[in-house]
Parts: structure tokens; sequence; C-alpha cells
């Protein structure tokens, strides 16, 4: 009986974990859409409001994805990433490789970025500074 | 003749309020308000935050401490340390969960041009805690009263109630980790610009410094400290440390951050 429970736990813990990778690997992947391809019309999908309204409101956030240049989004474009669910609440820390080669070593770092689920889906609530 | 020294001294007074840090009389006037904190330069705020009495932390005396680390820490300008301690709690992992915020420090300002949040210094982990903001594996070398402090056992870890012992993985080639001999100052906001890794970020067409103002704060904060501690005679920032864009272009005014605080009476190198 024992046995049963504790399989019946991991089975549900690798479900759930399988869904909220799959949610993630779909989020960055907008993500990148919006990020590389300027498809704009995703932010609502890729966005909490909150980070939108501290951005400055959803038209300067466009202004600023229109304003990287194509080399830096050529370079930006080369990420991994990797997530974490948070220890206590409902969070989840996704770290973000930047792998670009012509970057220099300052440059070339991991971003932590904050997920969080908005009307049930994960949505990035912005960044914060990687730190241990 | 006598209106005019009332005058005089009531025009003193009221420059006191204003501005509590200028001159010595107001720092008279300021004193008594925290009797355990010298006022001399900024108030602090203090918070009882969250803590984790799972996590393992460990216990330095203050004197180890030669350096002050400063941070952005890329979230919004209105963040709260309260927030910063609630993330942290919930990062690491379950085996080896954070204990509480990773900062010593944490100053709010606004950006250039805002008028929110209210300047503000809090507290944030206590200076007696090794910290969690240069790199968790990061080593650097130690003076021989930081060798004698390790080597006497003062530097122990463990948990909340918990028994307290040497960590020999805090030594590593003669070096110790660079969290223990520095504390983490960190500004609340994100000074980089707008990327593909870095969202908070500014735009390019309007980038962001720190104002006068907060470059002031982090002076004054860093010269109270060295005053109580006079070990503390550095002042680095978190991509010394290892490859990170944090403190942003926080890291560009240092050197005007090490001149005003030398206007206090510090000398930071």
């Amino acid at each position: 009986m024992r046995v049963q429970l504790i399989l019946t736990f991991i089975f549900i813990s690798f479900n759930s974990f399988a869904t909220d990778d799959k949610s993630m690997q779909d989020l960055f992947r907008k993500y990148d859409s919006v990020m590389d391809n300027k498809k704009i019309e995703l932010i609502d999908e890729v966005f909490t409001q909150k980070f939108i309204k501290e951005s400055g409101g959803k038209e300067e956030l466009i202004e600023k994805i229109k304003e990287l240049s194509p080399s830096a989004e050529k370079a930006a474009a080369k990420t991994k990433m990797s997530w974490k669910k948070g220890l206590k609440s409902e969070i989840y820390f996704a770290t973000v490789k930047d792998l670009s080669q012509n970057k220099s070593k300052k440059e070339n770092h991991e971003s932590e970025f904050i997920v969080l689920k908005e009307d049930g889906k994960l949505k990035i609530d912005g960044t914060i500074s990687d730190g241990n | 003749m006598f209106k005019f020294f009332l005058i005089l001294i009531s025009s003193s007074l009221a420059f006191a309020q204003d501005c509590y840090h200028c001159g010595p009389l107001a720092q008279t006037y300021t004193q008594p308000q925290v009797p355990e904190w010298p006022i001399e330069y900024t108030e602090i705020e203090k918070i009882n935050y969250a803590r984790n009495p799972q996590a393992s932390f460990c216990k330095r005396p203050i004197e180890m401490v030669d350096t002050i680390v400063l941070h952005q820490s890329e979230t919004p300008s209105t963040d709260t340390p309260q927030r910063i301690n609630e993330f942290h709690l919930d990062r690491g992992t379950a085996a080896d969960p954070w204990y509480m915020i990773a900062y010593s420090y944490a100053i709010n300002s606004p950006y250039p041009g805002a008028t929110s949040p209210r300047m503000r210094v809090t507290e944030g982990r206590p200076l007696d805690i090794v910290g969690a903001h240069a790199g968790s594996n990061v080593f650097v070398p130690m003076d021989s009263e930081q060798q004698k402090m390790y080597d006497d056992g003062k530097i122990t870890c463990g948990k909340e109630n918990g028994e307290f012992k040497v960590d020999p993985t805090l030594i590593k080639n003669g070096k110790i980790k660079a969290n223990v001999t520095t504390i983490g100052l960190v500004v609340i906001g994100n000074y980089s610009p707008f990327s593909k890794t870095n969202p908070n970020g500014y735009s390019k067409k309007n980038p962001r410094y720190p104002t006068k103002a907060t470059q002031d704060q982090i002076a004054r904060m860093s010269c109270q400290l060295q005053k109580k501690h006079p070990r503390m005679k550095n002042i680095k920032w978190h991509n010394y440390y290892h490859a990170t864009s944090c403190p942003g272009t926080i890291q560009q005014y240092i050197g005007r951050i090490k001149a005003l605080a030398r206007n206090y009476g510090c000398e930071f190198n």
C-alpha cells in the first residue's frame, strides 16, 4: 500500500513537472518570437500585465523590442533555458544562458527570469539579479 | 539685537531639519532617534524578515568583512526588500534552500526624472550572517587577520537551533569564499539596457543612470558602515567577482561614489 502511494506520488510529480516543462518551453519559444522576430502580437501571452505596466505600458515595451538591433537580436538568439519551481510559492525561476560567442565576458552571463501563472498560464513577470 | 539672535537660532534649526547629514549641529539633532546606530549620514529602516529555518547559513565576526559589494536587483525600482526576501526564500534547492534576503542592505531610490519610490535604506541580512550575493564559487585571498579568524574557528555554519561547525568548503587553495569577507548593498532597480536577457532594462534611447541622490546615498551608507566597521575599506561591484550585467550603469559611478564618501571622511579602495 505504502509503495503504491509513493509510486502514485512520483507519477503525479513527474506528470506535473512534464506539464510545467512543456508550458515553460512554449513560453520561451513565444518569447524568442517576440524578441527575435518582433511578433509583438504575442506580448500579452508572454508577459504578465504587471510586467507590461511596469515597462511603461505596451507601446513603450513594443518600442524597446523594436529598438533591438539586428546584430544584437542575432547574438541574443543563442540562448539556453532551464527552469526551477520556487520552493515555497507558485513561482518559477527560468535561467536563460546567453551562448553568444561574440560577446565580452561581462555580457556573457545567465539571466534569471521570474515566471508566474496569470489566468492559469505561465508568463514572464521580469528578471532578478543572479546571486548566490 | 536679541531679535537677530532669535532669527539666527531658528534658521539654524530649520537647516538642521532639512539637511540632517550636512553639519555637526544636524548630526546631534538626529542621533537620539535610533540610539543603537550612529545616524551621522543616513537612517536605516529595519524589517522583521521571514527566514527559512530549514536553510543552512554561516555566521562570522563582522571584522571578517573588508568589502562592500554593489548590486542592482534587476527588478523594478518600486520593488521592496520584503519582495526580494520572498524571491530569495524561493531560491535554491529543496536540499539547499536560501536562508533569507541575500543582501545586507537595500536602497530604494527613484530613477532619474521619477518621484517614487521614496529614497530609503533598509537593513537586510544581518552583518554577522554570511550573505549570498557575490557568487558561491568565487574565492578571494585573506589577509592575516581574516586567516586567523578562520583558523580560530570563528566562522561556523549550521541551521537555526542546530549545531554550528566550521565548514572546510569555505576555503579553497588558501582562499576564502567571497561572500564571507563581503557584504551586499543592493540598489533596487534595473540599470542595464533592455535586451533579450534583460527585458526589465532601460530603452537605449533613454539610458538609465543612478541619480546624484542615489550615488550620494550609496556613499553615505558605505561611509557610515566604514565609520562603524573600519575594516570595510573596499567598494567593489558584482561583476568584479563573476560575469554578470549587475550592477549595470552604477558601475560607471564607483569612482564618484568613492569621492563622495571621501567628502564624508571615508577612504575606500
